[in-house]
């Protein structure tokens, strides 16, 4: 690490202070917490497997799973329970654990290259803009042409895709993209993405419903087919992401300091948002919008683990993923077999959860 | 920007969406009795019970009625007071002769000054939408507040709400026959079923999430009354809505899906994963049905009744003999 910063240009007066901060951070291994935080992935997802409405036996869910991963071992349960645990349960919790890991790591990345706590991956116009193209396709004759195959997840991808791109060029000045700009519009593109889709609702008063249940969003529909569209997108944008987290921590210092340790500041802004952009935004097309969990979980694993981005990415990630994956288990086992919408329960848990870590480490809480 | 507080609030109206969407559904709660005046000579002033609590007290037939309410337009053109009937929502697509009434107000949101602007002497709203009804209170407007999507919870219900409505518009002798005409074709459905000791288990699907009808819903009486057995049970609610694996595990015979709206056919619920094992999908016994026509507490609640005869024992009834839905469905046919 101290080669890279050494290759830099760098500036020892002006950049002393925050090399003294990265080099007491990198003493602090990554190892250690991410092994401990994909073990607790490891156990939630288990958890969530052997419970569910279906009322089956720990021990027949461990050997459907190893039935199914092709071990030899004779198939003596009824043929529903097969599929509930493999079709149902499996993608079910697989997917809630890749959307909670990007949802995640593209928050930590947002609030880190806008510097702001508040930020989350819906900020500048991936969730509205996921929306607005669900809401389009629900309402026109489309949504009924293509059989199993919905329509509905591509056009969220690409409303999202549109609304991040137009926030982008309005908020460009000359060759640079003022952060304040972006946030702000952001807001705007949003705001008018969010009325349409009031407005086309109101218009379209029998497609309503359909309309809010995607946007309530959720894993009651997982599919693996659902995995696979997701899986590229949140997997390369987690790989892309990782070897950014000292260009994060760099960009934490204002501009200039950064500008003077190398970095290009507006390429690597614009490459950062991209990244995780897209990523969120396939988030979002196979689950809908589910709130909370990219705003609250790097926070978390901020408070837990440190402000340093090259841990804070793989971590938020791994907790992100166990978090919703435990949010989901809740939604579905509460109040069987009733669904609770998983975004009242990743409010209900999230919130305090963040409370009680304000609370004890009141010390240090960047960005907050 | 639709970040978590906005999206509670979504969450919120779910709650209000569903009970618009099945808002068709149900019969009416043993108290909304409709009480009107005995004075049989002079069938006027009438008295409606709102579901507010309060009272709404009729002087003489209203000629000008602007309904929010797409059940309520179904009964009215039903029992002849069609006529009196000068604005309708946007959802009230039947019988033709109401959704060709020019003159659209929005029922889910609802303007007290699009209402207050056509003049209506009455006007019916089946949920207080914003505070709609004391809105038009304060303005002045008779508004009846008539909750049938959560009141009515029984075909019986239906027929309180349709005698209900012909007294309070001066059409009593009309409401009173159709009210017979359908209890006999009732009667003759449930006759018809009267061997069948256990009917086939079935899974009446309402959203492409799952939500489903239980047993103490207006729909779930369709079932009752045709002695199927629901895989959603009293306990879990009117309106519960099921996990997947759920589903699978209680492995329906029969599944009736309502929700054509969100894209859910028959082909795309038997392609769903896992879903192959239920019995309902393996044997081919997947129905769409008409939304409009199974969710609305209206008349047409007995066509669903007796279409519902013919698919869930098609061997009890004969093919010729089946009633087959005369708006035809597209979806299910």
């Amino acid at each position: 690490m101290l080669g890279v910063l050494r290759r830099q240009r760098l500036n020892p007066v002006e950049s002393a202070a925050s090399l003294t901060r990265e080099v007491a951070a990198i003493r602090r291994p990554v190892l250690g917490p991410f092994a401990l935080g994909l073990a607790v992935v490891a156990l939630t997802a288990a958890f969530a497997l052997l419970w569910g409405a279906a009322d089956i036996p720990p021990a027949t869910v461990g050997r459907i799973l190893l039935e199914r991963l092709g071990l030899p071992i004779e198939a003596d349960w009824p043929g529903k329970w097969g599929a509930i645990v493999w079709e149902v349960r499996m993608p079910r919790v697989v997917l809630a654990g890749l959307v909670g890991a990007t949802l995640a790591y593209a928050g930590a990345t947002y609030q880190g290259v806008f510097r702001n706590p508040l930020a989350d991956p819906y900020l500048i116009g991936v969730a509205s803009g996921a929306g607005l193209g669900a809401t389009l396709v629900i309402i026109s004759p489309l949504a009924y042409s293509f059989g199993p195959l919905s329509p509905v997840p591509a056009a969220a991808f690409a409303g999202a895709i549109v609304a991040v791109t137009l926030t982008y060029m309005l908020a460009r000045v000359g060759p640079l993209v003022p952060i304040t700009t972006l946030i702000l519009a952001g807001v705007a593109v949003g705001s008018i993405a969010t009325a349409a889709i009031s407005y086309l609702m109101l218009t379209n008063e029998d497609r309503a419903l359909p309309i809010l249940s995607w946007l309530l969003g959720g894993f009651n529909t997982a599919s693996w087919e659902r995995v696979w569209l997701l899986l590229p997108y949140a997997a390369i944008g987690g790989l892309l992401l990782l070897p950014f987290g000292r260009t994060l921590n760099v960009l934490q210092l204002n501009e200039e300091q950064a500008r003077q340790l190398g970095v290009n500041v507006e390429a690597m802004k614009i490459t950062l948002l991209a990244v995780a952009s897209l990523a969120t935004a396939a988030a979002v097309a196979v689950s809908g919008i589910i709130g909370f969990v990219g705003l609250v979980v790097p926070h978390a694993a901020r408070l837990l683990w440190g402000p340093d981005h090259r841990r804070l990415l793989p971590l938020s990630a791994v907790l992100g993923a166990s978090f919703l994956i435990l949010a989901d288990l809740l939604a579905r086992s509460l109040a069987p077999p009733n669904e609770i919408p998983v975004g009242i329960i990743t409010a209900f848990i999230g919130a305090p959860f963040f409370l009680y870590l304000l609370r004890r480490q009141r010390r240090t809480m960047p960005y907050a | 920007m639709l970040r978590s507080a906005r999206y509670i609030s979504f969450i919120a109206m779910i709650g209000v969406f569903l009970a618009l969407a099945s808002a068709a559904c149900d019969g009416s709660s043993g108290n909304g009795e409709p009480t009107v005046t005995p004075d049989t000579s002079a069938q006027f002033p009438v008295t409606l019970e709102r579901s507010d609590g309060k009272s709404l007290v009729l002087e003489s037939p209203p000629q000008r009625m602007a309904v929010l309410s797409p059940g309520h337009v179904e009964i009215l053109f039903a029992i002849g007071a069609g006529d009196q009937v000068i604005a309708v929502d946007q959802n009230s697509n039947f019988p033709p002769e109401a959704a060709a009434i020019e003159l659209k107000l929005s029922g889910f949101e609802p303007s007290v000054e699009a209402i207050a602007d056509v003049d209506p002497d009455l006007v019916i709203v089946s949920f207080n939408a914003d505070g709609i009804v004391e809105a038009l209170d304060g303005l002045g407007i008779p508004v009846f507040f008539d909750d049938i999507d959560s009141e009515i919870t029984s075909i019986e219900g239906v027929f309180e709400s349709i005698e209900e409505l012909g007294r309070a518009t001066g059409h009593r002798e009309e409401a009173d026959a159709l009210v017979a005409q359908l209890e006999e074709r009732v009667d003759a459905v449930v006759e018809s079923v009267a061997e069948v000791e256990q009917g086939p288990r079935i899974y009446h699907e309402l959203t492409d999430m799952l939500f489903s009808a239980g047993p103490d819903s207006f729909v779930g009486d369709l079932y009752n009354k045709l002695q199927a057995e629901n895989i959603a049970r009293a306990d879990e609610g009117p309106f519960p809505q099921f996990s997947a694996e759920a589903i699978i595990d209680r492995n329906p015979e029969v599944i009736l899906l309502a929700d054509a709206a969100f894209g859910q056919t028959p082909e795309v619920v038997s392609a769903r994963p896992g879903w192959d094992t239920i019995d309902a999908v393996a044997n081919g016994r997947v129905h769409a049905v008409d939304p409009d026509i199974y969710s609305r507490p209206g008349p047409r609640i007995v066509d669903a009744l007796e279409e519902l005869a013919g698919l869930l024992y098609p061997d009890l009834i004969p093919e010729e003999e089946a009633y087959r839905c005369w708006v035809c469905y597209a979806a299910s046919a």
